[in-house]
This record gives C-alpha cells, sequence and structure tokens, in this order.
C-alpha cells in the first residue's frame, strides 16, 4: 500500500487532500476516472480513488466513522444505482475478494451510464428494474449479504423491507438511507425518520434490528443512514 | 393415494436465468431440517444455447406481466428458503467456479439491460424530447433575436417591425439601413454579418417549424385523445412534465391540476398558504379566459378531462387510435353547468 495512505475499514482507505481528510479505494479499473474523481497512484502504478462524501450516502456513512457491514467478499444487491458512482466504489471494495453486486436502477438515462461502467468491471451486474418490483429480478438475484439503499422514493423503508424478505439472508444487513423530503417535503425529518424505522421494525417477512442511524448532515442535509441487521424468522 | 402423498405432487416453477427451477411447495411451509435446498431443482434443461437466447428468455421474465402487482407463487418459496442460484449452475454445468458464475450472469445481464435500453425510447419519449427541444430553440431564437434587433437598431432605428419580421428584413434587406436619417452610416462589411446572422436565426425558425410538426404528428399518433382535449403542444408539455404517457395515465387528475404549480404547492402544505388552483394546465384558454371565481373550478373540471383522456389513449389499442368524443362533450356539459350555476359572478366579470 502507498505510504500517503492508510487502511480505514474494509478496503476503504484514509489519506490527505489539500490537507484535508479523503477517503480512498482502490481502484479496480486503472486508468479510468468513473465521475471525474481525483486518482491517486502508488509507486507499482496501483490507483486510488478519492471518494467524495457529499456524492455519495455510503460515502457519506463511511466518513462519519460507521461500521460498514461490507467486506471484499460480500454479494450486494444495491437499489438505486444511478449512474454508479458510489457503485464504483462498491465495486472497488469487493474486487479483492470476489465479491460481487447487484445493481437496480430504474431510470434509463443513469442506466446508460452504469452499464457502460459494468462493461469496465467484472463484479457489477446491471438489472434494469424497478427496486420497488422484486419479483421482476428475481431470476437474477441470488440471496445477498448486503442490502444497500438509496432511492428517493415515497415508500422507502418498504422497498427495503420486501426486497429483504426476497434476498436478504438471515443474519444480513441492510443499510439504508432514507431521504425525509421524499417522503413528505412538509413534516418534520425527525418524524419522519422515527417512523421509516417503525416501518423496519415492525415489518413481518424481515424483522430488521437497528444497530445505528446516523444523521448525514452536513453531506447530505435531512437524509438518514440506517445500518439494519435481519433477524431470523422463528 | 393418500391426502399426504397428493399434497407431496404440488410442484411450482418459477424462472431462474438460467433455466427454469421447479420446488415442492408444501415443503414451503413446513420446518426443513434436511438439507437446505434439497426441494429445488432444475426441471428443464438449462438455456445455454447462447448467451443471446439467455437475455431474450430474461427480456421476457423482466418485463413479464408488468402490469401484474405480484406474482404470488413466487413469494412462500422466498419467505421460507431461497434456492441456491450458484449451487444449481454449477450443477446444471453452467459455471464451474463463482467467478465463472459470476461473470457469465455479467455478461448476459449486461446485453439484456442494452437491449432493454434501446427499447425503451418509446413514441412518448419522443415528444418528450421534442417539445424539449422547441423550449431551447424558443430561448435560442429570443436571445438571438434581441442582440439582433439591439445591433441593428443602431443603423436603423425607425424600423419597428414584430420579431420574426424584423429578422426577415434584415436577411433581405439590410441594406434598406441607409434610408435611415437617425442610424449610424453602415458599413458593407456591418451589414454583411447581420444579414448572415438574421439567415441563421431563419433557419431556426425553420427547425422550429420542424420540430412542431413533429410533436403534432407524434401525439396525434400516440395520444389522440389528449391532443383533442389539451392541444397538441399543452398536451405534450403534460407528457414532458410527467415522465411519459404511462405516468400521466396512472396520476390522479388532482395532481395533473396542479401541476407546474410544484413551488406553490409546497407552500399551501408547509404554511397556511392558499392551495394553487391551476399549474401549467392554465395555459389553456378554457382556464385563462374563464371567469376568475370560476377557475379554480374548472380547473378542476379540465385537470379530470386531461387525466381521462391520458387514460384512455394509454390503455387503448395503440395500432388503431380513436377518439373518443364523449371526453369532450362531457368536458363542456360540465363546464356550461358550472357557468349557469353561478350567472351573477359571471355577470359581474361581464360588467
Amino acid at each position: 500500500m502507498a505510504d500517503f495512505l492508510k487502511p480505514y475499514s474494509n478496503g476503504v482507505y484514509e489519506g490527505r487532500m489539500r490537507g484535508k481528510f479523503q477517503l480512498y479505494t482502490k481502484s479496480a479499473a486503472p486508468n479510468f476516472s468513473v465521475y471525474g474523481e481525483k486518482i491517486m497512484k502508488d509507486d507499482d502504478g496501483t490507483e486510488y480513488r478519492s471518494w467524495d462524501p457529499k456524492r455519495s450516502k455510503l460515502g457519506a456513512l463511511y466518513q462519519k466513522k460507521i461500521q460498514i457491514p461490507i467486506t471484499a467478499d460480500s454479494r450486494v444487491l444495491y437499489l438505486g444505482a444511478a449512474s454508479g458512482t458510489t457503485v464504483s466504489h462498491v465495486s472497488d471494495i469487493l474486487a479483492e475478494g470476489g465479491g460481487v453486486v447487484y445493481t437496480v436502477e430504474f431510470s434509463e438515462r443513469p442506466m446508460r451510464d452504469l452499464v457502460m461502467l459494468a462493461e469496465k468491471r467484472d463484479n457489477i451486474i446491471p438489472i434494469f428494474s424497478d427496486a420497488a418490483r422484486p419479483e421482476l429480478y428475481v431470476p437474477i438475484v441470488e440471496s445477498v449479504d448486503v442490502i444497500f439503499q438509496d432511492v428517493a422514493q415515497l415508500n422507502q423503508a418498504e422497498i427495503a423491507c420486501k426486497n429483504a424478505a426476497y434476498f436478504l439472508k438471515d443474519g444480513g444487513h441492510l443499510i439504508l438511507s432514507i431521504k425525509a423530503r421524499s417522503v413528505d417535503v412538509a413534516k418534520n425529518p425527525k418524524k419522519i425518520f422515527t417512523e421509516e424505522i417503525k416501518i423496519l421494525e415492525k415489518n413481518e417477512n424481515a424483522p430488521f434490528k437497528i444497530l445505528k442511524t446516523a444523521d448525514l448532515a452536513p453531506f447530505h442535509v435531512d437524509h438518514m443512514g440506517v445500518i439494519a441487521v435481519k433477524n431470523s424468522r422463528k | 393415494m393418500s391426502d399426504a402423498e397428493k399434497k407431496f405432487e404440488k410442484i411450482g416453477k418459477f424462472e431462474a436465468w438460467f433455466g427454469t427451477v421447479s420446488y415442492n411447495e408444501n415443503h414451503a411451509g413446513c420446518n426443513h431440517t434436511g438439507s437446505d435446498f434439497s426441494y429445488f431443482s432444475l426441471s428443464e434443461k438449462p438455456l445455454i444455447s447462447t448467451s443471446l437466447e439467455l437475455s431474450d428468455h430474461l427480456i421476457s421474465v423482466l418485463s413479464f406481466s408488468q402490469n401484474l402487482r405480484s406474482i404470488s407463487s413466487l413469494k412462500p418459496v422466498f419467505q421460507n428458503e431461497k434456492p441456491n442460484y450458484r449451487e444449481m449452475a454449477k450443477e446444471s454445468g453452467l459455471a464451474e467456479t463463482d467467478f465463472e458464475y459470476v461473470s457469465t450472469l455479467r455478461e448476459i445481464a449486461i446485453q439484456t439491460a442494452r437491449k432493454q435500453l434501446s427499447a425503451s425510447l418509446t413514441e412518448d419519449k419522443k415528444v418528450i424530447q421534442a417539445v424539449e427541444a422547441l423550449d431551447d430553440l424558443n430561448e435560442t431564437i429570443n436571445h438571438l433575436t434581441e442582440r439582433l434587433v439591439e445591433w441593428y437598431s443602431a443603423y436603423y432605428p425607425e424600423l419597428d417591425l414584430p420579431s420574426e419580421a424584423y429578422v426577415r428584413f434584415v436577411s433581405e434587406i439590410p441594406e434598406s439601413a441607409s434610408q435611415s436619417l437617425m442610424g449610424a452610416p453602415a458599413a458593407h462589411e456591418d451589414l454583411i454579418l447581420l444579414q448572415s446572422w438574421a439567415d441563421d436565426i431563419l433557419s431556426l425558425y425553420d427547425r422550429k417549424a420542424a420540430v412542431e410538426s413533429f410533436i403534432e404528428l407524434k401525439m396525434k399518433e400516440t395520444a389522440p385523445n389528449l391532443s383533442q382535449i389539451a392541444g397538441v403542444v399543452l398536451g405534450a408539455r403534460l407528457l414532458s412534465m410527467a415522465g411519459g404517457l404511462k405516468n400521466l395515465a396512472a396520476m390522479p387528475s388532482g395532481s395533473i391540476q396542479v401541476m407546474g404549480a410544484e413551488k406553490a404547492m409546497v407552500k399551501h402544505l408547509r404554511s397556511n398558504a392558499p392551495s394553487p388552483k391551476h399549474g401549467i394546465i392554465f395555459s389553456h384558454p378554457m382556464l385563462n379566459t374563464a371567469p376568475f371565481r370560476l377557475r379554480g373550478k374548472i380547473a378542476r373540471a379540465y385537470a379530470a378531462a386531461v387525466s381521462l383522456s391520458a387514460r384512455t389513449d394509454y390503455y387503448s389499442d395503440s395500432s388503431n387510435p380513436e377518439i373518443n368524443p364523449k371526453i369532450e362533450s362531457g368536458l363542456n356539459d360540465k363546464i356550461n353547468r358550472l357557468k349557469q350555476a353561478a350567472p351573477s359572478q359571471n355577470q359581474k366579470e361581464a360588467n
């Protein structure tokens, strides 16, 4: 590993950029900047891509020093992949241990970028489908260790529960980014967060135990990150 | 055959990306103590012939019953135990290692997504692009015309024409600026520059006409009822704001009524500001010429008709578009009734 970096979490490194704290992941597809992020090069040519917490909810969670249950051999289901800004970093983390990330996106424009990203990286499986309809992509997705969801929909918690019922292993983790403004623009975000968490805890098909919640400010306003573990059904 | 045996016969099926998987429904309910996934098996030969065939198969599965709410037969299986796709694929000889499994699936998923994407530009999406292009053209034309008028009027301040005629004038006879008494002396090269500038704007007017007729053609093909009720351009704008005919058809008419007045709507929800009566639909003459007191009611009736026509267009046979005259006549009846119910206010407006 490069001397200007030190390990931060599984597959994530910390360094400095213009004197400021900055996270990095080891690039799985060198000579290629996905979204214009800065790249640091090691002496032996290994590339490290900087991870901007302002452009990524997961990056913000990492930067908030929260234990993220993604390891190099994880199988991840990523809902709401957009053009693959965060997905590329997840792909970096998974590259060393043979993990795989199933990415679901519903919108055509970002999906084109996502497919082009998947062409460059061998652990991204792109799925052009609606995250609220997991039954449609049952044929593709196996059971996974982690579900990461960033969908900005009205029924974010329900979408997470539905997907967890289909795909998440017992004891698997859910990483959820709740955007209060897409649930209700007028309500107090704190109220919305408690309600959404209640939905996660109370649902029948995939009951969750909340491990950690974190406000994503100042990187993302009115967003909350939730880490939960799926209890086994008894 | 005993009941228990009969139950055991009940076999369900579902599609996995590598083939059809069958499972025993009865196991799904009970406590299964043996090997985790023993009751799942591949019922048919895997579809490994070509990856192209596989992605065609996947597209059909992915878009399978897009209008169905859920596939009930799948749920019980997945609520209890999940099939191990990797093991099954390895058993069927499709992949030997985990890496091979992932790379084969990835290749097929990419192919599938590419095909889905190339099929995703539907006719209503073309209308949306065109109506947004129309906005861009209008903005550009205004911008360039403003500059032309500003500049040319220094040579010929007396010239007073509406904007398109002004551009045409400069393009055709720029040298008439020499008649001006107040204008600056017009050098030949100045006029040449302004003339070609005007030519460019005129070509943009042509482009605008082409885009407009494209929108008209496509709207009458894909959304004849919507074009009838809202007109071609407003109909196209509604499609563009909703994100497609499907989305517009799925919208409650109350949302259509205030679409384009989001700021006022949020203000209304957050504080006790009055709710907006109309959004973009206000540009329709039926609304902007309506008496002020009745506008809210007429907007409501009009939005309902728009919603009805969008639904008619989306759910009827697209190869044979037909206009349903009942929508328009129903709307007109409703509005006449509204106007008759409030004659005094009508008179007030008239006075």
